[in-house]
């Protein structure tokens, strides 16, 4: 296995790393808290693991970051761990997860959509040129869908190189903030949309089953060996280390 | 390509699970998850708890800015006045989404109300929404800028594509006009004026008012309108029709028109120029030059509520886009 340094580097991290913010991706360089007072623990050796197999690397880009608060940042290092832990289950590591932000007034109304074409408007107008999933994490999202509000918004099978897909498309993921739980949930099901799975609405107890349907936002986040197929198989998913 | 989403709806929960999440902090659901819920819900006391919680100073932004746009869908009497006594409040965050909520509403006192506010209230986008709602009433103020005026991004600079449209059957056309009325769609559909966009990811779809083929084309030279509106089909799990667009058009010198197309969000995101000759309006419409936009040419004609496309190019490739800083 290689070690914490070499993999490091493998990732394209230079310089000193700090465990907690550099390699595991989180804002606090502390564990964040579990919204049910649960013990929050991770394995560096279980990260080491995975990353000499498969994995994808995550640009989680704050949108309208200047309102973001504390325990909204907390929200953020959650969803760091659950994806983590989400896609563990099937043996897929995520590498790099860099954070970036756009300020409300660089958002210019864009921090706080109330249509869908303006999730659009914000992945096409920005983009981090890497190789990572942009996920943007939209402070004020409120869209109303029918009877009911969208919680994050994705293409189902995202581009690669460099993420322009067509005119009506968006060239990342979405999701707002709904409560830890709720925000890593739907963080972990964008990304999975991006990585081309679909949904799972008869499986109450799937990942990919819209939260609505879902018997549990806390536990309905299993993956199939089939779904886990589909997500090794996406253009950004990778084994170079 | 598809585009999916990650969903919840209102009908799992009651109006009171709702409201004991939302207003008192207590339940599975976040209070401003739960707020956005109950937005979509009619009650009673639907006005009064929004009116509450956007007053609330103490209150998460979120939540205010929740109610904002809840008290916009209200629209009574009682709704628009709590978001004009909502201008004087001193968080520019919350003032702007208020601007945006009353821009929804429209209406001469809220033309007049908001017509002097400071930039950094009334921003751009602002701007824009508030002369979507100035163009309905041919109201002054909120003037966009000029056709000569806007950066339109130059087409030579990209390899560009043909765009089909077509035409569309009545079934179709039901579909959407009941999807945009749902939305609150605020013009009167003149159902032989239809026409469909096939995009790449998407289904675009124009939808003028009755109103111009009524009066004659020749009376857009007169004054500002917002003739119609371009909605979008891109969810194929809801398969529903929203607004995208807004179509205004303003008198220009030398009996020609300036047209715009806005977005809901506020923005410019196309524009060009027509010319009337008799009943018969010809135009071309460019794309906004703006990082990620696609440059566009939309060339077509109008005449006897007949909207008849003759060409659409649109670019391969995007415009540069913006990089966000690491933080």
């Amino acid at each position: 296995m290689l070690s914490l340094k070499d993999t490091a580097a493998c990732l394209g991290m230079t310089g000193t790393i700090s465990v907690l913010d550099d390699f595991y991706g989180f804002i606090d360089p502390t564990l964040p808290p579990d919204p049910t007072g649960a013990t929050v623990s991770v394995s560096l050796l279980r990260e080491l693991n995975l990353l000499q197999g498969e994995y994808f690397h995550v640009n989680i880009i704050r949108v309208g970051s200047d309102q973001f608060t504390s325990s909204e940042l907390d929200e953020v290092d959650y969803s760091v761990y659950r994806i983590r832990n989400i896609y563990a289950t099937r043996g897929i590591g995520v590498g790099r997860v860099e954070h970036y932000v756009i300020t409300t007034a660089e958002a210019n109304g864009l921090d706080s959509p109330t249509k869908k074409s303006q999730l659009r408007k914000l992945t096409n107008e920005w983009t981090v040129p890497n190789n990572g999933i942009d996920f943007f994490l939209v402070h004020n999202m409120n869209i109303p869908s029918g009877p009911g509000i969208l919680l994050g918004y994705s293409n189902v099978n995202g581009p690669c190189g460099d993420k322009s897909p067509g005119i009506l498309q968006l060239s990342g993921s979405t999701g707002g903030l709904w409560g830890s739980e709720q925000t890593s949930r739907t963080a972990a099901h964008e990304l999975g949309h991006y990585m081309s799975l679909r949904h799972k609405n008869k499986v109450p107890t799937n990942l990919m089953c819209q939260s609505g349907n879902a018997s549990s936002i806390r536990n309905s986040v299993n993956l199939t060996s089939d779904q886990e197929d589909d997500v090794r198989d996406h253009c950004f998913v990778t084994d170079w280390c | 390509m598809n585009l999916y989403g990650d969903y919840i709806s209102t009908e799992k929960f009651t109006v009171e699970e709702l409201r004991t999440a939302a207003l008192k902090g207590r339940g599975d659901l976040s209070p401003l998850l739960a707020l956005r819920l109950l937005a979509l819900k009619d009650y009673a006391e639907k006005e009064p708890d929004m009116r509450y919680v956007l007053q609330s100073p103490d209150a998460d932004p979120g939540l205010r800015l929740t109610a904002a746009q809840s008290l916009a869908s209200i629209g009574s009497d009682a709704a628009r006045q709590t978001l004009l006594d909502a201008l004087d409040l001193p968080d520019a965050v919350i003032v702007r989404g208020v601007v945006a909520a009353l821009a929804r509403i429209g209406g001469d006192e809220v033309l007049r109300r908001t017509r002097h506010l400071a930039p950094s209230v009334l921003n751009d986008t602002a701007r824009v929404q508030m002369a979507r709602a100035a163009y309905e009433l041919n109201d002054e103020g909120f003037d966009l800028p000029k056709h000569g005026e806007l950066p339109i991004l130059d087409p030579s600079q990209f390899e560009m594509q043909p765009v089909p449209s077509e035409a569309v059957s009545a079934r179709v056309f039901t579909k959407v006009l009941t999807d945009l009325e749902l939305g609150g769609l605020r013009l009167n559909p003149d159902k032989e004026a239809r026409l469909k966009l096939k995009c790449k990811g998407g289904d675009l779809f124009v939808v003028l008012d009755k109103s111009l083929k009524a009066e004659g084309v020749e009376t857009l030279g007169q004054r500002r309108r917002v003739v119609g509106v371009v909605a979008e089909f891109e969810e194929v799990e809801t398969e529903q029709w929203e607004t995208a667009y807004h179509i205004l058009t303003q008198p220009s010198e030398n009996d020609r028109l300036d047209i715009y197309v806005v977005s809901e969000g506020g923005e410019i995101a196309y524009a060009g120029q027509g010319k009337t000759s008799g009943k018969q309006l010809n135009f071309t419409i460019r794309a906004i030059n703006r990082p990620g936009a696609h440059a566009a040419v939309i060339e077509g004609v109008y005449q006897d509520g007949q909207i008849q496309l003759t060409s659409i190019t649109v670019s391969t490739q995007r415009q540069q886009r913006r990089i966000p800083q690491r933080g």
